[in-house]
């Protein structure tokens, strides 16, 4: 996976998530797995967006509260119940992470372009989903120094939070 | 007395002429021959006869005479005397009848002494009498007067009164009449409540019956409460179901979409099986919108019930609380009847007494005006009594006795008085002016000459007042034409006016005048004083 940049040809499907209110899109080709009603133990260690771990796979898993992540705030909700499972490279185990969200809706194939994004750049613009005004998340851009900020979009999630 | 001298002598002389006729007679027919013995018998007989005359006739006559002389004498000293007592009488004077030295006979003397002594005392009790007999009739009169104005504030009171109980006996009749009808009402009420306790008694009943009702409503809807949680349990599970389902497939189509063209079909069916659970998953919804509606109205329903059930114990209860306040407020009702009677009763008994009271009342205020009016006449009877009194006073006063209540004797005292100064106008004025310490009840002194002018005259200050007005009196002023002085001055007698009112003090008095002499009798003057006839009954 090319860690530069996203682009359509890259990504034809995507996972139609819910946080709150808000509604984000996850690459189906990055989601390895679904898990439901899952324990997550809180940890003591302070990351920004980080709800605790939980077991997948036979090994721990770190779980981060998307909504906490696209908006790079602590969220002020309690943190969804359902956890997906992505990998952010290769099939190592531990370059996997949780994304926690209220409920996981369908997969979605997109026909659209959506905007180019900078690799360090969490979430994209709101588009257009039967309907449903989604946002693109971009998981390689977790590992990005300052993506936050020059993201779009941004700060209209800060304020709809 | 020298035709009573010749009367003496007449009948002797008559005889002697009676005689020498008729023996001149006998001479001329018998003195020749032998009748001469009888003239001269004749003339032996007539001789004895006239001596006989003479000494058994005529010389006692003459004694007789002398005596009835010296009696006719002493009777005409006697009756002068006896006029001039009776002369006193005549003027009231006693004091002068009473006086020694009248040649009065030893038996009459005595008679008319005491004749006087006995007048003298009557009228003095007759003064003292009327003086009593008219301060008592003041008394009284005042008295009445007290109890005329008493018995009339009384018949006064006594007609607030009768006001009073005709309105207590309306008032009793009209409480009578309203306590019957309160009676009547009561009795009436008395029934509904009867009845509307016996209706009470029936909605009791049916409300119990709804209570029961209720109960069961409430059981069964809490039967049906309990078999929706139950369906809500199996909702969840089928939601667990569905949401256990959707993830599975969501995974599925994530692992056929990492498979590439061979996963395809199998992406297809997880997309089938996912729409299947989110039909599921809404199908449950639905069910569970339905049953949360269903719960809803049942619980509803409980709830409805829980209150209808409660409202049913509270109506209840109000319901058997009224029951009793209905049956209590029948036997309340009950006893009001009774109490109206017994109060309609007592007041008809109360207007009867009122009516008795009334009538009593009318009867004592009859009474009372009648006494009112009986002290009214009381009151003129005593002032009656009391001009009457003052008039047997002044009649009394019209004689003259040796007393100090005696007007007369005490005033002939004061003239007597001024009998020395008589010309000394300056002791005749002060002695005038003395003659109040001693009399304080006279207004006013005054002296008249015989030309009925005033001399002098006092006018007693601390009686009549430094203010007083004495237009009536003045020095020179003629008083000739006054009753009084006509009395006094021309007939020389003693003067009692009726009573009039005073030109000083506007009050009642009279006046008393007696005549002032000179030691020879002769009259100096007249002296007059004004008795205030207040002061003077009071004295």
């Amino acid at each position: 996976m090319d860690q530069s940049s996203t682009s359509k040809d890259q990504i034809d499907k995507a996972l139609v998530v819910r946080c709150g209110s808000e509604f984000f899109l996850l690459d189906v080709a990055r989601v390895r797995r679904v898990i439901d009603k899952t324990t997550i133990h809180p940890s003591p260690f302070s990351v920004l967006g980080l709800s605790g771990l939980a077991r997948f796979g036979g090994g721990p898993l770190a779980v981060f509260s998307l909504e906490a992540l696209a908006v790079a705030q602590p969220s002020v909700r309690p943190v969804g119940m359902t956890v997906v499972v992505i990998d952010i490279g290769g099939s190592n185990p531990a370059q996997r992470l949780g994304l926690a969200v209220d409920e996981v809706l369908e997969i979605v194939s997109l026909h659209e372009e959506y905007p180019d994004m900078a690799h360090d750049c969490v979430v994209s613009r709101p588009l257009d989903i039967d309907g449903r005004q989604a946002r693109l998340f971009n998981v390689d851009a977790l590992g990005a120094q300052g993506s936050i900020d020059r993201c779009p979009g941004v700060n209209q999630i800060k304020e709809c939070i | 007395m020298d035709k009573k001298r010749y009367r003496t002598w007449l009948g002797p002389v008559i005889l002697l002429l009676a005689m020498l006729p008729a023996g001149a007679l006998l001479e001329l027919a018998f003195g020749a021959g032998r009748w001469t013995w009888l003239v001269r018998g004749y003339m032996v007989f007539a001789l004895l006869l006239l001596v006989v005359y003479v000494v058994f006739v005529y010389l006692p006559g003459q004694r007789v005479r002398q005596k009835f002389a010296a009696l006719e004498s002493s009777c005409e000293v006697h009756q002068a005397a006896l006029v001039h007592v009776l002369d006193n009488f005549r003027q009231g004077d006693l004091v002068a009848a009473s006086m020694p030295g009248h040649d009065l006979p030893l038996g009459i003397d005595g008679s008319v002494e005491a004749a006087i002594s006995s007048l003298s005392g009557l009228v003095q009790q007759i003064q003292s009498v009327s003086v009593e007999v008219a301060g008592t009739a003041n008394a009284v009169r005042d008295t009445a007067a007290q109890l005329a104005s008493g018995s009339s504030e009384q018949a006064a009171s006594v007609i607030e009164i009768t006001a009073t109980m005709e309105e207590l006996a309306r008032t009793a009749a009209q409480i009578a009449n309203n306590a019957s009808s309160q009676a009547e009402m009561a009795s009436q009420a008395e029934a509904a409540g009867r009845g509307g306790a016996e209706a009470i008694e029936g909605a009791v009943a049916g409300i119990e019956s709804v209570r029961e009702r209720m109960g069961i409503i409430a059981s069964r809807a809490e039967t049906l409460g309990s078999r929706s949680r139950e369906i809500y349990q199996v909702l969840d599970l089928i939601t667990d179901i569905a949401q256990e389902t959707h993830i599975l497939s969501l995974n599925a189509a994530i692992e056929a979409s990492t498979a590439g063209e061979h996963g395809e079909r199998f992406s297809v069916v997880a997309r089938e099986v996912r729409r299947l659970a989110e039909r599921s998953r809404e199908s449950v919804e639905s069910v569970r919108t339905l049953l949360h509606e269903f719960t809803t109205a049942i619980n509803a329903v409980v709830i409805s019930t829980e209150e209808g059930s409660k409202k049913t114990d509270v109506v209840a209860d109000q319901a058997h609380a009224t029951a009793t306040a209905v049956e209590q407020l029948s036997a309340a009702l009950g006893n009001t009847a009774q109490a109206a009677q017994e109060i309609s009763l007592a007041t008809q008994e109360q207007q009867m007494a009122s009516q008795e009271v009334l009538l009593t009342i009318k009867e004592e205020s009859d009474v009372i005006t009648q006494m009112a009016e009986g002290l009214e006449e009381f009151t003129g009877a005593a002032i009656r009594l009391n001009q009457l009194a003052l008039s047997i006073q002044l009649l009394s006063q019209s004689f003259r006795l040796d007393s100090s209540h005696s007007l007369k004797h005490v005033i002939y005292q004061v003239a007597d008085s001024l009998e020395p100064v008589f010309g000394n106008l300056e002791a005749t004025d002060r002695i005038l002016h003395g003659v109040f310490t001693e009399l304080p009840y006279l207004e006013m002194a005054y002296l008249v000459d015989l030309d009925a002018h005033m001399v002098a005259f006092a006018v007693n200050r601390d009686l009549v007042g430094e203010e007083a007005e004495q237009d009536s009196a003045a020095v020179g002023q003629s008083y000739a034409d006054r009753p009084w002085f006509q009395t006094a001055g021309r007939d020389h007698q003693t003067s009692v006016t009726p009573v009039y009112q005073s030109l000083l003090t506007g009050e009642q008095c009279f006046t008393v005048v007696v005549p002032v002499k000179r030691r020879d009798g002769t009259q100096e003057a007249t002296l007059g004083v004004d008795v205030n006839v207040g002061n003077w009954t009071r004295i």
